[in-house]
């Protein structure tokens, strides 16, 4: 039985070590042979699960930066570049955004021009447009090496 | 004492159930990303490889693509596969091929892992930096606990497959490429291949070639017995590893699982199977004909049982 509590302990203390930490990753890639200066018109494409209007969020932080961009399901005829998100949600005493992948894509055939990533824990928690903003610094910043 | 083997249960039912339904760091490998057959194409051309959007596995991320792990697992396809001529490091060759991985999504917990990979495969020609290939290929792959009782090992198992699907579907379309065929055809000084008159007609008996290519295509088959009773139909999965082991799931079978091996006798135009301890599907040599666009049969080149399968137009 002693043993039992033992373990029962150690469990626990694993459990609490790993999903309570800080955790904090923000990467970017870019295709070497795509020019983002070179697009004006993008789309943000929103998901179908967005209740917390991200895809509105990345349309500002895209505008704020030059573009033309519309937001919604419905795709316009000829946008230069399609950007979808994925949104991954946690509980921790409140909802807080984890992760954030913003893809830039080719409007013809889905191809990811552009893709960054965002993934902060409960205890380093970002708000949306904090993550958002993020995400697009790290994709611009990676295009402009 | 009663109390002390409950104990013992409950802590040994905990341990099972977090070692085997968790999925924990384990890193996937370029040998078991590997694609291994022949591809239809061989051009006469140098080519360098270069990942990116890969994640290092750490205790936090799970099992992971790391993009050294993925490039040399491209790198060894191609020289495999025999699609380029050579690989060359450091963006040197005549063509060059980026991969970016664009979503890789896992589950945590479950008794099956199926792991899902987005990456957008590039191909460069490096003299005048024309891209001749820009392609979304999607993957995934389902490790169940006839892979692995453990789980990391699991979900170790799904990224590497998700992988290797992966892998195989880029090559796949660039050795579909004409253009790049086009190109080789007007160096060597030939004329362009000429059109094809008229559609495939059916049944074809796939060349050695057509059935490495086909099985590289397609890793993972739901096959079932020749036969028009559906109850003696005895359906199967037929999963084809890199490294020429298969694997075959038969719910209704007296074994549901089995291994074994798998040789494309290329000359031959046959491929041949090596099942352990089971007798079906039947150990030996079969022709593959092609019935359809999207039916398929092999036929035993003996006395083995013919196995009707369908694929993805």
């Amino acid at each position: 039985m002693k043993k039992t509590a033992l373990l029962l302990a150690a469990l626990t203390t694993v459990a609490a070590t790993t999903t309570g930490c800080a955790i904090n990753r923000a990467t970017a890639t870019v295709d070497p042979s795509v020019n983002l200066g070179s697009l004006k018109a993008m789309h943000v494409a929103k998901q179908p699960k967005d209740d917390n209007g991200i895809n509105v969020l990345i349309a500002e932080k895209l505008r704020s930066r030059g573009y033309s961009v519309t937001t919604g399901s419905e795709k316009p005829s000829a946008p230069d570049a399609v950007v979808t998100y994925i949104d991954r949600w946690r509980w921790d005493i409140t909802m807080y955004m984890l992760e954030l992948t913003i893809t830039i894509r080719d409007p013809g055939n889905e191809y990811p021009l552009a893709s960054g990533k965002s993934y902060h824990t409960s205890l380093t928690r970002m708000s949306p447009s904090e993550m958002v903003d993020e995400v697009l610094n790290n994709i611009f910043k990676e295009a402009g090496k | 004492m009663s109390t002390t083997l409950y104990g013992r249960v409950t802590g040994i039912l905990i341990v099972t159930a977090v070692v085997g339904l968790s999925g924990c760091a384990s890193t996937a490998t370029r040998e078991a990303m590997l694609v291994g057959a022949p591809a239809t194409k061989n051009y006469p051309y140098s080519v360098s490889v270069q990942t990116r959007g890969g994640t290092e596995t750490s205790a936090t991320t799970g099992s992971t693509v790391s993009n050294e792990e993925l490039k040399a697992a491209v790198e060894s396809s191609i020289m495999q596969s025999k699609l380029f001529k050579s690989v060359v490091q450091g963006g040197t060759g005549d063509y060059e091929i980026t991969v970016i991985v664009t979503q890789l999504t896992k589950p945590v917990f479950g008794a099956s892992f199926t792991v899902e990979m987005e990456a957008g495969w590039a191909l460069t020609k490096v003299s005048d930096k024309t891209v001749v290939l820009r392609k979304v290929v999607k993957s995934a792959h389902t490790a169940t606990l006839d892979d692995a009782i453990v789980g990391a090992t699991r979900m170790r198992i799904a990224v590497e497959g998700a992988a290797r699907k992966n892998i195989a579907q880029g090559l796949q379309a660039i050795a579909d490429l004409g253009a790049l065929d086009a190109d080789a055809r007007s160096e060597r000084g030939q004329a362009p291949a000429p059109t094809p008159a008229t559609a495939l007609t059916y049944p074809r008996t796939l060349s050695g070639q057509d059935i490495a290519a086909h099985f590289a295509s397609y890793p993972s088959i739901e096959a079932r017995r020749g036969e028009a009773m559906p109850t003696r139909q005895a359906p199967f999965t037929l999963r084809i590893r890199g490294d020429g082991t298969v694997e075959r799931s038969c719910p209704r079978c007296f074994t549901p699982s089995a291994s074994g091996s798998m040789v494309v006798k290329q000359d031959d135009a046959q491929v041949c199977f090596d099942w352990r301890r089971v007798p079906y599907p039947a150990s030996g040599c079969f022709k593959l004909v092609q019935t359809s666009a999207t039916d398929f049969q092999m036929r035993g080149v003996g006395f083995e049982t013919v196995i009707n399968y369908s694929v993805a137009p």
